[in-house]
């Protein structure tokens, strides 16, 4: 009887194993792998025609050099700024330090393609702050140009700073005051200070935010795709060949931009590797530096006042826009007239209130696939010895080297065959493919968001509890769903607000069934009808920061 | 009577024994301790009285009963572990709250018995403070609390003051003891730490390597160690092998270590010239205040002596002094192992 138990305990987790398995197989490394060999596939067969075509062509290797040029830039721009915002924020004595540091997080959860198009309204040709310094300083041209290359770091900047300001915090927060008092004792300079020992501390966070900042930076599609103009990389050239049907020419061109990311990610995981430390168990938080010159305060306050304008004022200019009467803004500087006829717009009419609720939808299912897939897999990574740890780590974290485009590109390649893994049926064109799509893209999130949640599982509560005299039921509803709980909500309303505003997969692979929010919000600026494209954009943003403070709320409470 | 019995327990790890055919009898009211150095056993015998490990042969009764295979939360066994492992979403009510609301006590006598228990424990008012509010000797006294108001009929701690600093493990030694008094609870305590397991235990068993050596009361395993390792372990001594042993004394025939406790040996100046029976020459010195402590060199031969710190400073022994080295041989212990 025990024995028969015990082997029906055994299959049954045998057939869960096989089932992770196989979706992680079939719509992750499948896919990858299916682009990969299409990358070699031409008329003559295998071959390297592909490849030898993109490098001799000047277009493509512009694209390449423009990919990681922007990358590079990218990285350098975020990395001063995201550095400078931390060390402001976190060493500095400061007032109002927690608003600023909850302002300057803000552009974590927008999605980049609001902020393009936010920005194209106030720094573009017509923009808004264009217009008003040619009318201040009387100049018969916008005093600069902001597209191309300038625009696209312009809208990084703003969009991934974040990355480094979060990390480079933390860091600073780790630093070790007694370290800082050892050095100034033992006769160091302030400078000294600076380089032997605070920066060292925060290499790692430095080295790890340039990882993601590079790999989102050569993988940005909105921004070089609507202001980028002849400024072109692969993520658009990829989008181009696969318009134009050269499925082959654009697995070659995923297949190239998937090399430039992992290069550059295997590079600086080597250097964090020879930079790694265990922070001291017993540091001392580190006491914030007054600053003492009056000048040099003021000055201080006056430059956060002004980065902090420039991250709000194009969530202002959404929300103030989305606002603005239909046909009555076309000559003036500033808009005039203003009604609510845009939201009335979303919803009543079904054609403009169907993308909104669409994106609801797929967001669902999206954060539904990953809790369904990332439980189970982080529960055997974390609290299990199986043998597929390692296998099933590298699975979920395989779509992190893959730039949007790619993971599209995978997948219609993937699945515009009947194939085993989709229980041989076509998935391009059905509705279903996009929030697949989505989830591939989201899984590593939210398995790590589990990860940590259940390693906070310490393994004597549940020893405690049930010595206690509770049953493994009364367990699980009692100490292990409210200890994981906060966690995992939290991922999955990270991936909700993440997948509600996706743009690149969406432009690759939507169709008429499942048109999403931010294909409707850029068609709507394509046909000049900004008030309901801000008006979308107003809603993404509103649903945005509402999550946010929810997610922030469950992260405070442990 | 016994109310937890072990009978030949055994429990590999690994092919590595981590108890090794254990038997022991602990009874009713008695406050018996697990001591031994870290890798013995101690732990693993514990959670095996607790039912979070199942043991490879043996049984264990529990008033009378068997079970060996009752599951953990059927057997009203209660344990503080060493790190509290108190709930950190529950605040100090909930987290005392907790096995009674599991047995779906009414709401009302679960208020009353809190209280009654978080008075027990001196926490009277702290109902609504977070777990990370708590100090170290707090949180321990929510467990305590936690595990007493279930009314296990046996209680298992596990290193319970192991987190706690020197003072503080003090103060809780003294209050555990009187709360087990007062309550009158069977408890089962485990440590590394022999001075602790002396303040606090009825009997001792000593382990090592998996296996249970002796089993007494703390007088009794001090004055009559089973084996050499047991009296190392258990205080200080000095101790040899039969070779090395600097002493001109008979020893039984067999043995194969000998031991002497420093207090039981005595040192007198040896004026310049004159010999003695031993003698010997002070290499080192040190003091705790109340004790003075020797070391004396004798026939290549490091000994470790303690007195009373009674005599003034200036007719102190003093490094390089000579000595002569006398025992009184009813305190040679000699062992067959």
């Amino acid at each position: 009887m025990i024995r028969k138990l015990l082997n029906s305990k055994k299959s049954a987790y045998y057939l869960g194993i096989s089932l992770l398995l196989w979706v992680l197989i079939g719509f992750i490394l499948y896919p990858a792998l299916k682009t990969f060999y299409m990358s070699f596939n031409s008329s003559a067969g295998l071959s390297l025609v592909n490849y030898f075509e993109i490098f001799t062509s000047r277009v493509s290797m512009m694209a390449l050099r423009n990919t990681v040029m922007l990358g590079v830039l990218t990285v350098l721009v975020c990395g001063t700024l995201g550095t400078v915002l931390a060390f402001l924020v976190n060493y500095f004595e400061l007032k109002y330090k927690k608003i600023i540091d909850k302002l300057l997080l803000l552009p974590l959860v927008l999605p980049g393609l609001i902020i393009v198009f936010s920005f194209v309204q106030l720094y573009g040709e017509s923009g808004l702050v264009t217009k008003t310094l040619e009318a201040i300083f009387s100049l018969n041209e916008a005093p600069y140009s902001f597209s191309g290359l300038r625009g696209i770091l312009f809208v990084h900047a703003y969009t991934q700073y974040v990355y480094f300001y979060l990390n480079v915090s933390v860091g600073i927060k780790q630093l070790d005051q007694s370290t800082i008092d050892a050095s100034r004792n033992l006769g160091a300079s302030k400078l000294k200070v600076f380089t032997s020992i605070i920066l060292p501390t925060i290499t790692p966070a430095l080295i790890a935010s340039s990882i993601i900042t590079f790999m989102t930076g050569i993988g940005s599609f909105s921004a070089p795709s609507i202001i980028g103009g002849s400024y072109k990389v692969l993520t658009t050239q990829i989008l181009l060949s696969k318009a134009n049907n050269f499925m082959s020419i654009a697995a070659t061109q995923v297949v190239i931009l998937i090399l430039v990311s992992v290069t550059y990610l295997v590079l600086a995981r080597g250097y964090e590797r020879r930079k790694r430390f265990t922070p001291s168990v017993r540091a001392t938080p580190i006491r914030p530096v007054r600053i003492k010159s009056n000048g040099l305060n003021i000055l201080v306050h006056i430059l956060l006042v002004l980065l902090l304008t420039l991250i709000i004022l194009p969530i202002i200019t959404i929300i103030v826009l989305s606002f603005v009467k239909p046909g009555t803004w076309m000559i003036d500087i500033y808009p005039r007239e203003f009604s609510f006829e845009n939201y009335a717009q979303i919803f009543y009419k079904t054609r403009a209130l169907k993308p909104f609720l669409n994106s609801i939808t797929m967001s669902t299912i999206t954060a539904f696939f990953c809790l369904a897939i990332a439980i189970p897999a982080s529960y055997i990574i974390v609290k299990t010895k199986s043998k597929v740890r390692a296998l099933l780590e590298f699975l979920t974290m395989l779509p992190l080297a893959m730039p949007s485009s790619a993971i599209a590109i995978n997948m219609i390649n993937a699945f515009n065959k009947p194939n085993l893994f989709a229980l041989n049926t076509v998935l391009v064109g059905l509705y279903i493919l996009l929030p697949l799509a989505y989830f591939v893209s989201a899984l590593p999130l939210m398995v790590r968001a589990s990860i940590v949640s259940l390693q906070s599982l310490n393994d004597t509560y549940l020893e405690a509890s049930k010595i206690l005299g509770a049953r493994r039921l009364q367990t699980f509803f009692t100490v292990v769903i409210p200890t994981i709980a906060p966690g995992i909500t939290a991922g999955l309303l990270l991936i909700f607000i993440r997948s509600i505003g996706e743009y690149t997969i969406s432009v690759f692979m939507y169709n008429a069934s499942n048109q999403p929010i931010s294909i409707a919000m850029a068609n709507s600026i394509f046909e000049y009808d900004i008030g309901l494209a801000m008006a979308y954009g107003s809603l993404i943003v509103i649903i945005a920061v509402v999550i946010s403070t929810i997610i922030r709320r469950l992260s405070s409470d442990k | 009577m016994s109310l937890l019995e072990l009978r030949n327990i055994s429990k590999n790890y690994a092919n590595h024994p981590a108890c090794n055919d254990i038997s022991l009898a602990i009874d009713e009211g008695e406050f018996f301790t697990l001591l031994g150095p870290s890798g013995c056993g101690k732990t693993t015998l514990l959670r095996l009285i607790s039912g979070l490990v199942k043991p490879d042969n043996g049984q264990i009764f529990l008033a009378k009963r068997n079970i060996t295979e009752l599951a953990v939360e059927k057997r009203n066994i209660g344990m503080v572990f060493q790190n509290y492992a108190l709930f950190p979403h529950f605040n100090v009510f909930e987290n005392v709250a907790y096995g009674l609301k599991l047995k779906k006590v009414s709401k009302k006598t679960i208020k009353a018995k809190v209280a009654e228990y978080l008075d027990l424990v001196k926490l009277t008012g702290y109902d609504n403070r977070k777990i990370s509010e708590l100090s170290g000797g707090e949180q321990q006294r929510v467990a305590l609390a936690r595990t007493l108001i279930t009314e296990p009929s046996l209680l298992l701690l596990d290193e319970p003051f192991s987190n706690l600093d020197a003072k503080l493990r003090d103060k809780m030694r003294v209050e555990l003891k009187s709360i087990q008094r007062r309550i009158n609870i069977t408890t089962v305590f485990v440590t590394h730490d022999q001075s602790e397991a002396f303040t606090l235990s009825d009997r001792i068993a000593v382990l090592n390597e998996g296996q249970c050596i002796q089993v007494g009361s703390p007088s009794k395993i001090y004055a009559d160690p089973a084996n050499s390792f047991v009296a190392a372990f258990v205080g200080e001594t000095n101790l040899f092998t039969v070779q090395d042993f600097p002493f001109n004394y008979k020893i039984a025939p067999l043995s194969k270590f000998v031991s002497v406790r420093p207090q039981h040996i005595s040192i007198q100046p040896l004026p310049s010239g004159k010999a003695g029976d031993h003698p010997g020459i002070i290499v080192d010195f040190k003091t705790n205040g109340a004790l003075l402590e020797y070391q004396i060199k004798l026939k290549n031969q490091l000994l470790k002596v303690v007195v009373l710190n009674i005599l003034e400073n200036d007719q102190r022994l003093a490094i390089g002094d000579s000595v002569n080295v006398v025992i009184n041989p009813v305190n040679i212990q000699a062992f067959v192992s």
